[in-house]
């Protein structure tokens, strides 16, 4: 049956329609949040969709010392999270993809058990620990907590990936005199480009978005994580409550998970399908 | 220096034992292939001699010293795998420099000994491109250059022509026998194709269950195979098997094949045996022996023919003809051979032999 014009010009208009629809359902809210911000005083309560582009909240927020050390903090953990996760799980990835050992398996299921407990139930045990470590209420801790969510995920990954690299490969590098170490860093770790970026950037966002232990572990305001730091952004008297620099500060917080997003968007998907099917 | 010498090697995975006393020793300079079937454990014996397996029982020496425990980069070996196994992510003048580099040579002597190794391979021209940009014969190209840069006495080659379609075949094999003429380093080669093993090799090793079923030249295996299976394994088109029976009878035997019969030498054997001959032997309307058959099938091959007879009891033969035999299917032919060319085998599979005259 052949489909009559306007059959089809209706089933494209119907397609748009709903991409249409998907679109707004998830940008709008960045698109409220970028609006408010650039909305200054009392005009952030009438209901508008055109923003008025003044920039007195960005203005206020980046002279806010507080704020900018909590940005700075913010990097400081996520890029401290994504090299240690990676370097940690690189390794353990060689050994549980590559080594055949008694009880491989186990860890691999232990290791996806623990990614499965609820954050809200390691709380108060890590706190303890963090307590015993010393860490409290410096961002180490932070970065010692994130570790708990981010290597397992990291782990299952890589050694998924790790296991499907051709074997031969790696007999090359041993008969050209490689130490293992030397093989995975040489050959292994180049090869596994992709996996990396998808893997580090997942844990960058996971710890860059991190809220509940942030607010746990940290005490002082100058050692903060951005997260926590705006949610206790605060007006000038306890009766206002800053809704534009708090949009201010969350459109800045966003723009660095979107521009590693953009900038590694190729690389996301070859890294997470790859592994997924023998090739 | 580089002489192998294997001693009641064995290869155990489990209970399972994939080698079995293996003993075999390899000149200086030889260029020995292992052959056999998919299964005999020709690539586990090659891996073992490069230190990619452990050896579980026995030894091995290479250049006369025991070598069981040295790791493969100290054994003095260059290997070349089947899957070339290059690196991707490196330009080809670097997987060729990679091992050098890994022994810390100067970046001097690796361009340098690097280009002589492309020189010698004509790869030259491609010395900056990535692997994945080459042809599979390219491919074998820099993973043979990658073994020859290290200059190492002994090369190993696991099935290196078994991914390579039939024309890149050929003349990576002639590359393979000139690489082998000049450098005269020894040589150890796996394969499952018999054509490999008959036009490399000095000696062929042919194995099955992990035993060694013979050792010999090439034209030793071929004229004198040891057993059935080594018959029947070289030599293409196979060797064709007929039922016959031997007896005594005076002072020589007589070989019983259906209807016909022929005196021969004293084999010292009574029972059924196995007739071997090959496609190449056998005549139409000719020989010693000869037995009435009717043509199946005719395969011209332009010089030569393949002619599929059947016999009187429903066995078929294949007879290799020179030229184009002018035969229709099902015409009536005869099928004949010399006894002299004929291969006997007793109950157990092993080839009988005449006693001295």
């Amino acid at each position: 049956m052949v489909r009559s014009n306007t059959g089809r010009r209706l089933h494209r208009i119907a397609i748009y329609a709903l991409f249409g629809i998907v679109a707004l359902y998830t940008l709008f809210p960045f698109y409220w949040m970028i609006a408010s911000s650039l909305k200054s005083g009392q005009a952030i309560f009438d209901v508008t969709f055109l923003p008025d582009l003044k920039f007195n909240n960005y203005q206020a927020i980046l002279s806010d010392g507080v704020f900018l050390r909590s940005l700075l903090n913010s990097l400081i953990v996520a890029f401290s999270v994504v090299a240690l996760s990676l370097l940690l799980a690189v390794g353990a990835a060689y050994a549980l993809g590559r080594i055949d050992f008694r009880g491989r398996s186990p860890i691999m299921l232990l290791v996806l058990a623990v990614s499965m407990f609820p954050q809200i139930a390691l709380l108060s045990g890590l706190f303890e620990m963090i307590r015993w470590l010393g860490l409290y209420n410096t961002i180490g801790s932070l970065i010692f907590a994130y570790m708990i969510f981010t290597l397992p995920f990291n782990i299952w990954v890589l050694t998924t990936f790790m296991r499907d690299l051709p074997k031969q490969i790696e007999e090359a590098a041993i008969m050209d005199g490689c130490s293992p170490l030397r093989i995975v860093r040489c050959i292994f770790l180049p090869m596994m480009g992709p996996a990396l970026i998808s893997t580090g950037l997942l844990a960058f966002i996971a710890s860059w978005n991190e809220f509940m232990f942030a607010l746990t572990f940290i005490l002082t305001d100058e050692n903060r994580t951005v997260p926590v730091a705006i949610a206790l952004i605060s007006g000038s008297s306890r009766y206002e409550f800053p809704y534009g620099a708090i949009m201010a500060a969350s459109t800045i917080v966003t723009v660095p998970l979107i521009v590693l997003a953009l900038l590694f968007q190729k690389h996301i998907v070859s890294g997470l399908t790859a592994g997924a099917v023998k090739g | 220096m580089s002489g192998i010498a294997l001693t009641n090697v064995v290869k155990r995975f489990g209970a399972l034992t994939v080698i079995d006393k293996v003993n075999l020793s390899v000149a200086e300079g030889e260029f020995v292939v292992f052959v056999g079937p998919s299964g005999c454990g020709k690539s586990t014996l090659l891996r073992m001699i490069a230190g990619l397996e452990e050896i579980s029982d026995g030894e091995l020496q290479i250049g006369g010293e025991r070598m069981n425990e040295t790791p493969p980069a100290r054994r003095g070996i260059a290997m070349v795998f089947q899957s070339y196994a290059l690196y991707p992510h490196m330009s080809v003048e670097r997987n060729l420099g990679f091992a050098l580099e890994t022994a810390r040579l100067a970046a001097g002597e690796i361009t340098e000994r690097v280009a002589k190794v492309a020189r010698f391979l004509k790869i030259e021209h491609l010395l900056a491109r990535r692997p994945a940009q080459l042809s599979g014969g390219q491919q074998q190209r820099v993973a043979i250059g990658r073994a020859l840069v290290r200059s190492q006495k002994l090369f190993l080659f696991d099935e290196p022509l078994s991914n390579l379609d039939a024309d890149l075949r050929m003349e990576m094999r002639v590359e393979i026998a000139r690489i082998h003429r000049e450098l005269k380093a020894t040589t150890v080669y796996v394969t499952h194709d018999q054509l490999e093993a008959m036009t490399l090799a000095d000696r062929i090793v042919v194995l099955k269950d992990g035993h060694i079923s013979q050792v010999g030249t090439p034209m030793e295996l071929y004229e004198h195979p040891a057993n059935k299976f080594v018959a029947s394994f070289i030599g293409a088109p196979r060797m064709n098997f007929l039922t016959g029976k031997l007896a005594i009878d005076g002072s020589g035997s007589r070989l019983d094949v259906l209807d016909a019969r022929h005196g021969l030498e004293n084999f010292g054997y009574e029972g059924e045996v196995s007739v071997g001959i090959r496609p190449e032997d056998l005549i139409l309307g000719g020989g010693d022996i000869r037995l009435p058959a009717s043509v199946q099938l005719v395969e011209p091959l332009g010089g030569e023919a393949l002619v599929h007879a059947r016999l009187g009891n429903g066995q078929s033969l294949v007879v290799k003809a020179q030229g184009k035999p002018d035969l229709k299917p099902n015409a009536d032919i005869t099928v004949g051979w010399l006894t002299s060319k004929a291969h006997l085998f007793g109950a157990d599979d092993r080839a009988l032999s005449a006693k001295g005259a």
